[in-house]
């Protein structure tokens, strides 16, 4: 039995912080419904009027491309869809019905959006008190700028990230892209979590409010607390040389190699040999006096070196290197598939392919990915009959009440 | 109360992944000791030197020593979880390591550049034709530090319905995988991958005065953003008419914006975007997030004071309204 298993989670989501926190409880075996919207579709169902082949199996956006989309498939794994017009009296009530029939609800959407649809948290704890509800704005609900609207880039130029990365000299960078969402998804599910935990011995729910920039403030803590700019100087830190990334074997194919040591450094200068083994970089303080030359002459030592060999190389001398991988190394990756990283799912519109797991191993409380991601409102009759329960005449008085679709709106 | 206040931790990792880990356990309320990490280095990066801003960051309110009947121990670099287990069979054992224990990679060492290195994100940071950049501070042990969390709490319910204790694994090198955007199911479904110059989406940077804007321009706000900037030209320029051609020619749309707004002021731009629903946001320096008024109007800062110093300390990661994280002056100082 799955630890989540017997709970149910609603999602009111998109993109990939709100859908990433859902996942991360689905796959501990909680049931989780990601409702949709049929006049807005999630953007990461991508824009269906102007396909993307890359987004695609086959390059193929298919007759039914907001099914394919290796986004929304990569981050809704074993979860129902529920596409239903919150504005419809139909519609409104199967998911107010839903919300009481669950323990989780998860929004991340911008502030008031949960009072707007009439499903607000006073009004909720008051009927549902076992109910947890987590808004996770960007900002957070409160505040000057809580209205701001967000995604991953906007948000790592907040939290103060980007202006910590940069070329010498060189603008903020954004990185990932989007690498704010997953720290939004982990922060979330440790949130929802932490309130299951207190439920679990009171019996009572919670409001959860994640602000995503504040919580991706705590990986850059020490900096805050000594208020300190940095001031980026690429892949170079202060007290380690050479920290960089060289080129390697193709056009954009990159080994990293740093040394934290003196010691580092003479095992590593004894594998270049030549000018590596002069006195002048003996030493950190001469590497960085050096530095520029330094990386030079790495780089013309690992020029044309296959990156992967040459990093397996210099991690069986105990130094620090590795192949900067792409998405491609990454699904071959014998490390990753020795660590059972990959779940063969099928997805009736997609097709049959290995789908990337979640990194939390355990003996007691496994996850599992058990279901590719749904079809768009591949859950409705599901929902309304199974959950909810209501008689098969009302069901299909329901489906055909307009409130529901399985097929987007034209244009959206 | 804090909604951990019945769990006890041994924090032994010696790690930042497993101290950040320790942290949040204790930032929502549990007992939390600083053990002995013992002598044997990490593979991951090193946890926070006694006194430094890392430390009060990731062990100010944790005891030092070691208690009875721990219900989790984050394990020490060279301690198994089955040893841990030996001596506490109801526990957690936590092990957190850079490639595991186990596998091709078993023992590589892995600080912050090679597991950003390796995780799939650091070949999509930075400009095509240039090294590719890793990311800022130890973010890859911070994730892995939250992921020990989210798994800790699914076995202490675990636990709770009579499992009783467990061993868990997190490999911070799967972690930051984990955290790369999903390219690795789209070269899955269809060969291709992206990195970084060629991903097609509506964002770009311009420098306003004195700080720089990140903006992300749906193509239903294009023509806002075209008015307000006075580039109504672009409407009909055959570079950014369309979408298509826009995800083509992004720059040079973006060097357009620049020119017009470089001697803006960034809060006035933002606040001037936002209002149009352009989405935006200032690119912030440590010292500015510190004077923010918006995180200042939001309570978030805390204010301690260790050995006669004050320190300004960033809040709790969420807010829980019945189970609020402790407030810092009821930490105890095992770093001071």
């Amino acid at each position: 039995m799955l630890v989540l298993e017997g709970l149910r989670v609603v999602e009111l989501t998109t993109a990939w912080a709100g859908p990433m926190a859902g996942r991360i409880l689905a796959w501990y075996g909680a049931e989780s419904v990601h409702i949709e919207s049929p006049t807005r579709t999630n953007t990461w169902r991508s824009n269906r009027d102007a396909p993307s082949p890359p987004t695609y199996p086959d390059l193929d956006p298919g007759a039914r491309p907001w099914d394919r989309c290796f986004t929304f498939n990569s981050q809704n794994v074993n979860k129902r869809s529920l596409v239903v017009d919150l504005k419809t009296e139909d519609g409104f009530a199967a998911v107010y019905s839903l919300i009481g029939q669950a323990d989780v609800l998860i929004c991340n959407f911008r502030p008031g959006m949960l009072d707007r649809l009439g499903l607000g948290y006073d009004k909720l704890h008051a009927e549902f008190p076992r109910l947890i509800v987590m808004e996770m704005p960007a900002y957070g609900l409160t505040g000057p700028d809580a209205s701001y609207a967000a995604l991953g880039p906007t948000m790592e130029m907040a939290a103060g990230m980007s202006a910590m990365i940069a070329y010498p000299g060189g603008q903020p960078t954004v990185t990932g892209p989007s690498y704010m969402d997953p720290i939004g998804g982990f922060n979330g599910a440790a949130a929802i979590l932490t309130a299951l935990h207190h439920r679990d011995r009171t019996g009572q729910g919670q409001h959860i409010e994640m602000a995503q920039v504040e919580a991706a403030m705590q990986f850059i803590g020490a900096e805050l607390i000594e208020g300190r700019d940095v001031v980026p100087e690429g892949n170079h830190l202060p007290d380690a040389a050479p920290h960089n990334a060289y080129p390697a074997e193709a056009e954009d194919a990159w080994i990293v190699i740093a040394c934290f040591s003196d010691e580092d450094w003479a095992l590593l200068a004894a594998q270049i040999g030549g000018a590596a083994e002069e006195a002048r970089f003996a030493t950190l303080a001469g590497r960085k006096t050096h530095e520029a030359e330094l990386d030079r002459l790495i780089a013309d030592w690992t020029t044309g070196q296959d990156r992967h060999a040459l990093a397996e190389r210099l991690q069986a001398l105990g130094l620090a290197a590795a192949a900067v991988e792409t998405a491609p190394d990454l699904a071959a990756s014998a490390y990753l598939h020795e660590r059972d990283h990959f779940t063969t799912l099928t997805h009736p519109h997609a097709g049959t392919h290995p789908h990337p797991n979640l990194p939390l191993h355990s003996e007691t409380a496994q996850g599992s990915a058990r279901s590719a991601a749904p079809g768009y409102g591949e859950g409705n009759a599901y929902i309304l009959r199974e959950v909810l329960g209501l008689p098969e005449e009302e069901v299909r008085r329901m489906l055909s009440s307009g409130a529901f679709a399985d097929v987007p709106a034209p244009g959206v | 109360m804090s909604a951990l206040t019945d769990i006890t931790v041994l924090d032994r990792s010696g790690t930042v992944a497993g101290q950040f880990c320790g942290k949040l356990l204790a930032d929502f309320g549990a007992e939390v000791w600083l053990g002995d990490a013992g002598s044997a280095s990490p593979t991951i990066a090193a946890g926070a030197k006694p006194g430094r801003a890392l430390d009060i960051h990731l062990n100010l309110r944790k005891r030092r020593g070691c208690p009875a009947d721990p219900d989790v121990v984050l394990c020490a670099p060279d301690e198994t979880a089955e040893a841990a287990r030996a001596r506490f069979p109801e526990a957690l054992a936590v092990r957190i390591t850079g490639f595991g224990d186990t596998g091709p990679k078993a023992g590589w060492r892995a600080p912050e550049i090679v597991l950003q290195a390796q995780s799939g994100m650091m070949i999509s940071n930075g400009i095509r034709g240039r090294e590719p950049l890793y990311g800022v501070a130890q973010r890859a042990s911070f994730a892995a530090g939250q992921a020990a969390y989210v798994q800790i709490l699914a076995s202490l319910r675990a636990r709770r319905q009579g499992a009783g204790g467990d061993s868990i694994r997190i490999d911070a090198a799967e972690v930051a995988a984990t955290m790369c955007f999903p390219y690795v199911l789209q070269t899955i479904y269809n060969g291709t991958d992206r990195r970084r110059g060629d991903q097609d989406i509506p964002a770009g940077e311009v420098k306003c005065r004195g700080a720089w804007i990140c903006l992300w321009v749906y193509s239903n706000r294009f023509a806002a953003l075209c008015k307000a900037t006075g580039l109504e030209q672009c409407l009909t320029d055959p570079r950014f008419a369309e979408v298509a051609e826009r995800q083509q020619n992004w720059r040079a749309f973006f060097d357009l914006v620049q020119a017009k707004v470089a001697d803006r002021d960034p809060d006035a731009f933002v606040a001037e975007l936002q209002a149009m629903n352009i989405i935006a946001a200032r690119a912030y320096r440590i010292s500015e997030i510190r004077e923010s008024r918006h995180l200042a109007a939001r309570g978030y800062w805390r204010r301690v004071t260790i050995g006669g110093r004050d320190y300004v300390l960033p809040g709790a990661p969420f807010r829980l309204s019945e189970t609020p994280a402790l407030p810092q002056e009821e930490r105890r100082h095992a770093c001071a």
